[in-house]
């Protein structure tokens, strides 16, 4: 395998980590295996047993250990299993003890007649079945030097009769052996109970909340499985209306363990394998339906030549998860799949020697189940799994989260650039409409006006005084414009505070008392600075009207605002004019464009004039204000 | 409106102590100074000021140079500058009296009396201003109301003054702290009275509208407005400083 290319992330320093805790757990596991040297270990190994009961076939006779013998009915009975062998003089004297590698159905065990155990078996009641090894300690001076009896009675409901081996010698030696037995046979169980009791929970909490993540269901599957298989070690003796459920439960236990596992393997290495997963699931169903077929037909609770076929079956569909994973491993180089890889094969190794065990074939010196060193590998390896996808996760996380950032920061730019943007039209917009807005004024105003003058100053027909006039108009006409014209949120009120300001002293010049009046007029009056410079002029033009042909004492100028309507009244109490005439001949041409200026406000214009005075009123209605 | 309501708490300052007695009550006239490039507009104001009893004209000119040569030997009263002049900016000469002349009073004339024109006039020293086509009994009239205590501003100039003393109205300005140095104190930001004062201006008012409102008489608005020109004077005065630290001149 190649090792070039590979990150130092936390995924490959968890896949490494496996991997060398396999290999530290294989050599462990095995040390526990050394092979017996009869000649120069402290103890004894028995090899025969006398088996002896009702409706044992062929009583009596004298079996090699360990005995796994079939028989055909499933009732009560009761076994005596006696043992002869030879002690040397050395052993005899030192403290001893009795070794049992592994008891199925409990039992009394006698040593020269004296007991030295009693451990539950079958009665009436319960059934018993144990899958772990004894340790007894023997009085002082019980075994001889020479010839010594060992005797078990028991009693068992089950089609199987199991003897175990056993060993009998140096107490320290063999409780050396029982601890190291009991370790990887019972406390590791136990240990790798409880983790996959919360792994289960864990992944299939993980599945609840995110269904999408069948792989964790199927891990979840697995390690409850492993926990109903383990029920075995925890809960010996069974009541006997319970065994077959109890088995039932163990067999399902034992079919969830490896199938959740393979679906699993083959799920994480990105086969999307549906027709694996029924296999699966049907080779399981199909051996439970057996079991629980036979037990109702024939009351019993083990299946003698299914049961091994059965889960050899399991071991052939985790060949399909091995050759799976071994491509997987060749395209990705990962260590998870090597770890996977490395367990797969394992529990297909440990799982054929079991299958032989149980059907009386011990392959090794270690007379266990070895599946239980496999499992917790396994769920260890699955931990380790957990805590990288967790943290992948979160990374992954982390990066998007990142990567929104950096997207909302572009986006954010992106507005400020299209808001300055924006602001630029608007300024440019606002820039031409100004522009457009003092040309019409211009036009209007001040333009007209000089030609108008020029016209009449190419006639020749102007006094100096009209002339005066006239520029002094324009001069008017302009300031009108620039008042207007330096803040386009000046409101009305200011702009007729200028022009009153500007008119004030010439009227006083003229000895004509203003009497000025605007305590009406709204603040915010929603007028454009387009429709103020026409009302302006109207006002302005009115009063240089007065100034130059009224002859008045008084000018009273009054700016009252409604919602509705806007209203001007100008009066003064002068000489009057002929309203009709003026405005039929050249010089009134000031009424005419007063007239012209209120048309295009929209602006209704009345002129009354008559020998007390002249009253000018100007109503513009208003647009609606907008709400609040 | 209760906001109208006179405090005695805020006596307005005696102005007039620094300033000639009125015109027509006093034996001797107002003496006036102009500088105006345009000589036709130069003309039309020696006639105005001729032609009124209590007006004298001190001098004449038709640039900067000229007129501080002329103020030194022929001081006025009232000097009358345009501002865009041939050999320097009008504002330089008015700056120039109100440092060198501490008792004149300078008016700027000016076409459209538009208030920016008029308020960096103000800030330079200026304590009124006249339209160019003012016609002759309008200047006079100007003059006279200056000399009294206070010739009137326009609505527009007002708001303007108004602006430039509001909080954070510039961000590279100074601060008022950085401006509340011992030699210019309370000066930098308006009092409310003055306040008060300039928005009713803004508002369209004459000043015996304003003195009628607030229950106080003419002068005490003239005076109000004179200290706000004062202000508008330190406060830019601070600003250029400022300004000039900034750019480490000084």
């Amino acid at each position: 395998m190649a090792l070039r290319g590979w990150k130092y992330d936390l995924n490959r320093f968890a896949g490494v980590t496996v991997l060398l805790l396999c290999l530290l757990w294989c050599h462990s596991a095995t040390a526990a295996d050394q092979p017996d040297q009869p000649n120069s270990q402290p103890f004894v190994s028995i090899q025969t047993v006398e088996l002896s009961g009702p409706s044992v076939p062929g009583t009596g006779r004298v079996l090699e250990l360990p005995v796994h013998e079939h028989r055909s009915e499933r009732k009560l009975i009761e076994l005596k299993a006696v043992a002869r062998f030879e002690v040397p003089q050395a052993m005899a004297s030192s403290e001893n003890a009795l070794y049992l590698q592994i008891l199925h159905d409990g039992g009394v065990f006698t040593l020269n007649g004296v007991e030295v155990g009693n451990i539950p078996t079958a009665d009436e009641k319960k059934t018993v079945r144990f899958i772990r090894p004894f340790l007894f300690p023997l009085p002082a001076g019980l075994l001889r030097a020479g010839s010594n009896t060992l005797e078990r009675r028991w009693s068992v409901r089950e089609n199987q009769i199991l003897v175990p081996r056993m060993y009998v010698g140096q107490a320290d030696f063999l409780s050396q052996r029982f601890e190291r037995h009991f370790f990887w046979q019972n406390t590791m169980a136990q240990v790798s109970s409880v983790i996959a009791a919360v792994i289960a929970l864990i992944r299939l909490g993980l599945f609840v909340l995110n269904s999408k993540a069948r792989a964790y269901f199927w891990i979840g599957i697995s390690a409850t499985g492993w926990g109903l298989l383990n029920i075995a070690y925890f809960l010996p003796p069974v009541p006997v209306a319970l065994f077959p459920y109890w088995h039932l439960l163990l067999y399902m236990g034992i079919s969830a363990m490896p199938i959740g596992g393979w679906i699993f393997v083959v799920m994480d290495c990105g086969a999307h394998k549906p027709w694996f997963q029924k296999v699966c699931l049907g080779w399981a169903g199909l051996f439970c339906t057996i079991y629980w077929l036979n037990y109702l037909l024939t009351g019993q609770t083990l299946l003698p030549l299914v049961t091994p076929v059965w889960h050899m079956g399991l071991s052939v569909l985790g060949f399909y998860a091995i050759w799976v994973l071994i491509q997987t491993v060749r395209a990705r180089r990962q260590p998870r799949h090597v770890a996977f890889l490395v367990i797969a094969v394992s529990a297909i190794v440990t799982g054929t020697i079991d299958v032989a065990l149980m059907s009386g074939h011990q392959l090794l010196g270690f007379g266990g189940y070895t599946l239980q060193t496999v499992a917790p590998l396994w769920f260890i390896v699955v931990c380790m799994i957990l805590v990288t996808d967790f943290s992948k996760s979160i990374q992954a996380q982390q990066a998007h989260q990142r990567e929104l950032a950096t997207k909302l920061d572009a986006q954010r730019q992106e507005i400020e650039r299209l808001h300055a943007f924006e602001r630029q039209v608007q300024q440019k917009q606002a820039a031409a409409h100004e522009r457009a807005r003092i040309m019409q004024d211009m036009h209007d105003g001040l333009g007209s006006q000089l030609v108008s003058s020029l016209a009449m100053a190419q006639g020749g027909e102007l006094t100096p005084q009209q002339i005066y006039d006239l520029l002094r108009s324009c001069i008017d006409d302009l300031r009108l414009a620039i008042d207007t014209s330096t803040d386009s949120r000046d409101s009305l009120a200011l702009a007729l505070g200028n022009l009153r300001f500007r008119m004030e002293p010439r009227l006083k010049a003229a000895g004509i008392a203003l009497k000025w009046n605007t305590q009406g007029l709204a603040d915010d009056l929603p007028l454009p600075v387009e429709q103020q410079l026409p009302l302006l002029r109207v006002v302005q033009e009115t009063i240089t009207n007065t100034l130059k042909h009224a002859q008045a004492k008084t000018l009273s100028v009054s700016v009252a605002s409604s919602n509705a309507e806007l209203s001007i009244d100008i009066s003064d109490d002068g000489s009057g004019f002929d309203v009709k005439t003026a405005s039929q001949t050249a010089t009134g041409k000031g009424l005419n464009g007063l007239n012209k200026r209120a048309r295009s406000l929209g602006a209704a214009l009345h002129i009354h004039s008559s020998a007390s005075g002249t009253q000018v009123r100007l109503l513009l209605p208003l647009p609606l204000a907008p709400p609040g | 409106m209760t906001m109208l309501v006179a405090t005695p708490a805020d006596p307005p300052p005696d102005i007039r102590a620094n300033l000639p007695a009125r015109a027509g009550s006093a034996v001797l006239p107002v003496s006036v100074a102009i500088l105006e490039d345009e000589t036709h507009v130069r003309r039309s104001m020696e006639s105005a000021i001729h032609a009124d009893a209590g007006l004298s004209l001190a001098f004449s000119a038709q640039n900067v140079k000229e007129a501080k040569q002329l103020a030194l030997t022929h001081a006025a009263q009232v000097y009358l500058v345009d501002l865009g002049l041939p050999d320097a900016d009008g504002r330089e000469f008015i700056r120039w009296i109100a440092a060198n002349q501490p008792g004149a009073s300078s008016m700027v004339v000016t076409v459209f009396g538009d208030d920016e024109h008029i308020v960096s006039s103000f800030a330079a020293g200026a304590v009124g201003y006249l339209l160019k086509d003012a016609p002759p009994a309008e200047i006079a009239q100007r003059i006279a109301e200056l000399v009294a205590g206070g010739s009137p501003i326009s609505p527009s100039v007002a708001r303007r003054m108004l602006q430039h003393f509001m909080p954070g109205r510039n961000a590279g300005a100074p601060t008022p702290s950085q401006l509340a140095s011992p030699s210019h104190g309370e000066l930098v930001s308006l009092s409310e009275r003055e306040h008060e004062v300039l928005r009713l201006i803004e508002k369209g008012l004459t000043y015996d509208e304003i003195a009628q409102a607030l229950g106080i008489t003419w002068h005490t608005v003239t005076g109000y407005l004179r200290r706000v020109y004062k202000k508008l004077e330190v406060r830019s005065r601070g600003e250029a400083v400022f300004e000039a630290r900034q750019r480490g001149w000084l």
